[in-house]
């Protein structure tokens, strides 16, 4: 008997959106992507891809599958994927990633370990 | 807006593009810290820590806080354990699991909430008076 994976409302995708006006002082864990358009006074822990907007600020460093930054991001970054670096973000730490790409205008103060993953 | 429609995913359809102001948090995350700004806050995930803000709070049936809460308008169908303070109306759904105590000047509860705190209804912020009156006096 062959049991297809249902989804259930439970598992409804929901975006995870940290919105502009919004200000966490702390750490984020999340299990699924995340986008982040407010402040987080702390790390930022994903098992997916974490987007970094334009009017964000994160000030502990991100680890996550994927990280696209196109705001402020202090602290090392390490993703088991690709970083990017768009041309209004600025990354202010290192960064240790499967590859890495810094658009034109992009600030990025730090040493890059780009290593092939495991 | 954008009229794309696919079909690949025969899922629930994903919910509405958050607006500007609305902060959601998914189911998978866990936010070890506080939450403070403006907007609104829609949580399925946890929060070991406070969420206050300036606009509604909607506590979802899979969301847990262990903190307080604070915000304009509250709704709860999922867990608190801490405080809660709402300077408009409060909604605990059935599915509510509140150890908290609640501050508001509405509260309407639905059949099958748990609710384990002092509840303090109020209809109008205003300092500790003598009692009685229905004037807004200061």
């Amino acid at each position: 008997m062959e049991n297809s994976p249902e989804r259930t409302e439970k598992t409804r995708p929901i975006r995870t959106v940290i919105s502009r006006g919004i200000v966490v002082e702390g750490d984020i864990e999340a299990g699924e992507d995340l986008r982040i358009e407010g402040a987080v006074k702390g790390h930022v822990h994903s098992t997916g891809e974490v987007t970094v907007e334009p009017s964000a600020v994160v000030e502990n460093g991100i680890v996550a599958h994927r990280i696209l930054i196109r705001g402020k991001v202090t602290g090392d970054v390490e993703a088991t994927g690709r970083v990017d670096i768009d041309g209004g973000g600025r990354l202010h730490g290192n960064c240790t990633s499967a590859s890495i790409r810094i658009s034109e205008g992009a600030i990025f103060e730090g040493r890059s370990n780009v290593r092939k993953p495991s | 807006m954008l009229g794309f429609i696919r079909k690949k995913n025969v899922s629930a359809p994903a919910a509405p593009a958050a607006s500007i102001d609305e902060t959601r948090i998914g189911s998978s995350v866990t936010v070890n810290g506080d939450i403070s700004g403006r907007g609104d806050v829609i949580l399925d995930g946890t929060i070991k820590g406070n969420c206050r803000v300036a606009g509604r709070v909607t506590v979802e049936r899979d969301g847990t806080v262990n903190g307080s809460i604070s915000g304009k308008s509250v709704e709860i169908g999922g867990r608190l354990a801490g405080s809660l303070e709402a300077s408009g109306p409060v909604v605990l759904t059935g599915s509510a699991r509140v150890e908290a105590e609640i501050r508001t000047p509405s509260l309407a509860m639905a059949e099958g909430a748990l609710v384990n705190g002092r509840v303090d209804i109020t209809p109008s912020q205003r300092p500790m008076a003598s009692a009685g009156g229905g004037k807004a006096g200061r």
